[in-house]
């Protein structure tokens, strides 16, 4: 017979027992639901300061909304800069501070192309300082150098303030480090913004410190690197391959293994993108005719295949090669170079597209890539 | 024999096997990490109440040991029994009590934590308001009436319902949904094949984009992308049926489509795939289950600080606009790592962000418990302190007592010890 103690134990733990399986059963799941939400609209134009206005035309501002480049990038700040945060596009940011108040800000910025060329950047400058606008033939500048890509200096001195900036074409990109402020403060802080661009190192040729940082991890999530490295090789299971030193990696796209992107002149490129597909990948025709939509090409029969494909050796088969020019999704001209290899039941698709003179330049470069690949 | 259960369940030796079966599920549950990934193995060792082994070629579930969810219980229904049946409150177990009240409700704390906690994101671009964040993990068949200019009228579709073969009547909907197809995970395959069943609808982007499966996800820092047919059926007639897919929804995804397949898509992934029916406009998205918020939250600036000098990140910073017009909030706030903003019962942790440092990505965490490990925490502080104390006090009065002959009052006769001090009295 149970005691009364015992009866307490047993009613109590059942009663814990129900509770517990109520609440162990009461979370919604698998269910259709029914609720109202207000309209989805598209985001509002950001509060001013914070964006520029949409489809703002000035080129190389500091906030315009344009991807940021990821390049590393290492310098040597000189003795009395103030470090201050980057914002979304500024690379670096520094305040020089001076006698009585004064001061000026140096700023690293980074845009694709050439963001509008020298006279756009040379009247907006100007304007900054209280200049009027100029032609292209009264440009005035002095060679740069920032780690041995040459670009130009421009100094324009306003009432009171003054301009001090380089402009550094790379990989296809801008670059300005640019020194404004008053200007008793920037003629005074010159040679060291001189010396400050001869300390600067972009991509592989900056050594990067080891990521110490217990945050470091986010920003691989978030950006990626585009350390400018010359790929050789890749990870287990894939094929083995050495790009070449002038070919940049990038993050990949969606269905992308690898990515390369490659600078030409100005703002000309060209990029370079590996893919893999189960079995034939749907065939050559299909690929060839889904190449040719990319560039805006018809679509070809099969009869006509041979007169647009060549083969290509490449170890251990053929590759087939393809070499298109058209109109890419822009409606700029492209050109493409595309090679498929069947292996060990898989096609590889390696694809050189871009501006045609940067293709024309790489395109051997390319096929000897596709015929140096190894596969496992 | 329910006096026997009732001895098992209130017995100290339970709890040690319990304990120590608790380690070892520990140990072997963070190893399987590595193997199954997070997620699966948290369900199949943590979240279980068995933990089940499978031989190879065949499909049986074979219990081997007890999972973590039956360990925690039998650990919960132990402490309490075992307190039922000896609970006798006085003043020197205080702290006893106080320390297991403390246990007791850390243990009912992460059962309510597993049951009830809801982490979902919040994916802002500069400038950009939201009045919802999206489920990390699960993922719902949304089907929209557009129709009111005024607000949308969403039905919900739990993922775990798009079993394939499917039919679907929501209540409210004048349309059944028949699942054709489902991929937890997918990729687009493009107008061209690969190997493998391939989804190819007959309204929508699907006619021009096709989607092949792939395995599930199941690395933490992996997602599934799930992709499904739907066919639409009103009145006994098939209107077609439209590829929803994970893919259309996410800009970053959807960009990476425009620039893979461009112009052949002929329209843009993220369009909405609309269809009419009975006059009402509805769109259908496969998109993460989205959690509707009282509030709305403006990204005003997001700042991704490095040390000086290099690129190596020092700190994230989101700073938000927040507006909530039923409790008249309308205030900024800056959302860094190890500070977060705890508002409306949730949590927003600075969580990562997106190429170009335009789009910040807040962590929404709702957690009803959250507040239990620190109640716990301080009632077994509490408890501990108090049985310190309790046992100096008492230490400190028999040491201010003066010495009297013969055994301490409180303390019993010494009569084992008596010999044995005598005997060293002696030896002495």
């Amino acid at each position: 017979m149970l005691c009364a103690l015992e009866m307490r134990t047993t009613c109590a733990l059942s009663a814990a027992c129900l509770v517990i399986g109520l609440l162990a059963g009461c979370r919604r799941e698998n269910q259709i639901q029914q609720y109202q939400a207000p309209k989805e609209k598209e985001p509002p134009a950001p509060a001013a300061g914070n964006q520029p206005p949409p489809g703002m035309s000035m080129p190389g501002a500091e906030t315009a909304p344009v991807p940021v480049n990821t390049t590393p990038l290492q310098w040597t700040t000189p003795p009395g800069w103030q470090k201050l945060a980057p914002t979304s596009v500024r690379r670096g940011n520094f305040l020089v501070p001076g006698p009585d108040d004064k001061k000026a800000e140096v700023t690293i910025t980074s845009f694709p192309g050439d963001v509008g060329g020298a006279l756009a950047n040379v009247n907006r400058w100007r304007q900054e300082v209280g200049l009027g606008e100029i032609t292209e033939k009264e440009i005035a500048s002095d060679k740069a150098v920032v780690d041995s890509n040459e670009g130009k200096l421009y100094e324009f001195a306003g009432a009171t303030q003054r301009t001090v900036v380089a402009m550094i074409p790379r990989d296809g990109s801008s670059w300005f480090f640019k020194m404004r402020g008053d200007s008793a403060v920037v003629a005074g802080a010159k040679p060291a913004f001189l010396e400050f661009l001869k300390s600067v190192h972009f991509g592989a040729n900056a050594a990067v410190p080891p990521a110490a940082d217990p945050h470091a991890g986010m920003a691989a999530m978030g950006t990626g690197t585009g350390t400018g490295m010359a790929a050789a090789g890749s990870s287990d299971g894939q094929p083995k391959w050495s790009a070449p030193a002038n070919w940049t990696e990038s993050t990949p796209g969606a269905m992308v293994t690898k990515s390369f992107a490659i600078a030409g002149d100005a703002s000309q490129k060209a990029a370079v993108t590996i893919s893999v597909l189960a079995g034939e990948g749907g065939g050559t025709l299909a690929n060839v005719n889904r190449w040719r939509g990319q560039l805006k090409l018809p679509a070809i029969a099969e009869d006509g295949l041979a007169k647009v494909t060549q083969s290509v050796d490449v170890p251990g088969g053929k590759a087939t090669l393809v070499d298109f020019t058209g109109t890419n999704a822009d409606g700029q001209p492209s050109r493409m170079v595309a090679a498929s290899v069947t292996h060990g039941g898989q096609t590889w698709f390696y694809k050189l597209t871009g501006d045609d003179p940067v293709v024309t330049r790489e395109k051997d470069a390319f096929v000897k890539f596709v015929q140096t690949v190894r596969y496992p | 024999m329910l006096k026997n259960c009732v001895n098992f369940l209130t017995s100290l030796r339970l709890t040690v096997v319990l304990l120590g079966l608790a380690l070892i599920l520990v140990f072997v549950g963070t190893l399987a990490e590595v193997r199954m990934g997070l997620y699966d193995a948290q369900a199949e060792i943590f979240r279980s109440l068995f933990v089940h082994w499978t031989p190879a070629g065949s499909h049986l579930r074979i219990p081997v040991f007890p999972g973590g969810w039956l360990i925690g219980l039998a650990l919960l229904v132990n402490l309490l029994a075992a307190h039922i049946q000896r609970f006798q409150f006085s003043k020197k177990k205080a702290g006893i009590f106080l320390i297991h009240a403390g246990l007791i409700f850390l243990l009912a704390g992460q059962f309510m934590t597993e049951r009830f906690q809801v982490e979902s994101q919040m994916r802002l671009s500069v400038g950009a308001t939201m009045n919802y964040s999206e489920d990390s993990r699960n993922h719902e068949l949304a089907v929209i009436d557009v129709t009111d200019p005024d607000h949308d009228s969403v039905v919900s579709i739990a993922e775990p319902l798009l079993a394939p073969g499917r039919e679907i009547h929501p209540a409210g909907l004048p349309f059944a949904l028949r699942v054709k197809s489902y991929f937890q995970n997918s990729q687009p395959a493009g107008p061209m094949s690969g190997t493998g069943e391939k989804l190819k609808a007959s309204q929508g982007i699907g006619r021009q984009l096709l989607f092949t499966a792939l395995p599930e996800a199941k690395q933490m820092d992996d997602e599934n992308r799930p992709t499904a047919l739907i066919e639409v059926v009103a009145g006994g007639r098939s209107l077609g049926d439209w590829t929803v897919s994970y893919w259309l929804g996410k800009p970053r995804l959807a960009a990476d489509l425009e620039a893979e397949f461009g112009g052949l898509l002929q329209v843009s992934p993220t369009e909405p795939q609309k269809f009419e029916v009975a006059g009402h406009t509805y769109e259908m998205a496969l998109r993460p289950v989205r959690y509707y918020k009282p509030y709305a939250i403006t990204l005003l600036e997001f700042n991704h600080d490095i040390y000086p000098g290099t690129d190596i990140p020092s700190n994230f910073s989101s700073k938000i606009h927040l507006r909530d017009r039923a409790r008249g909030e309308d205030r900024d706030v800056l959302i860094r790592m190890n500070a977060p903003l705890r508002y409306g019962g949730e949590t927003f942790y600075q969580a990562s962000f997106e190429e170009g440092d335009r789009v910040s990505i807040l962590q929404v965490v709702r957690n009803p418990a959250a507040i239990t490990p620190y109640v716990a925490c301080s009632l077994v502080a509490l408890g501990l302190v108090t049985q310190f104390l309790m046992h100096l006090f008492a230490f400190a009065r028999k040491r201010a007592q003066p010495a009297q002959p013969g055994p301490l009052r409180g303390t019993p006769p010494a009569k084992v010890l008596q010999p044995a001090l005598a005997g060293k009295r002696s030896d002495a």
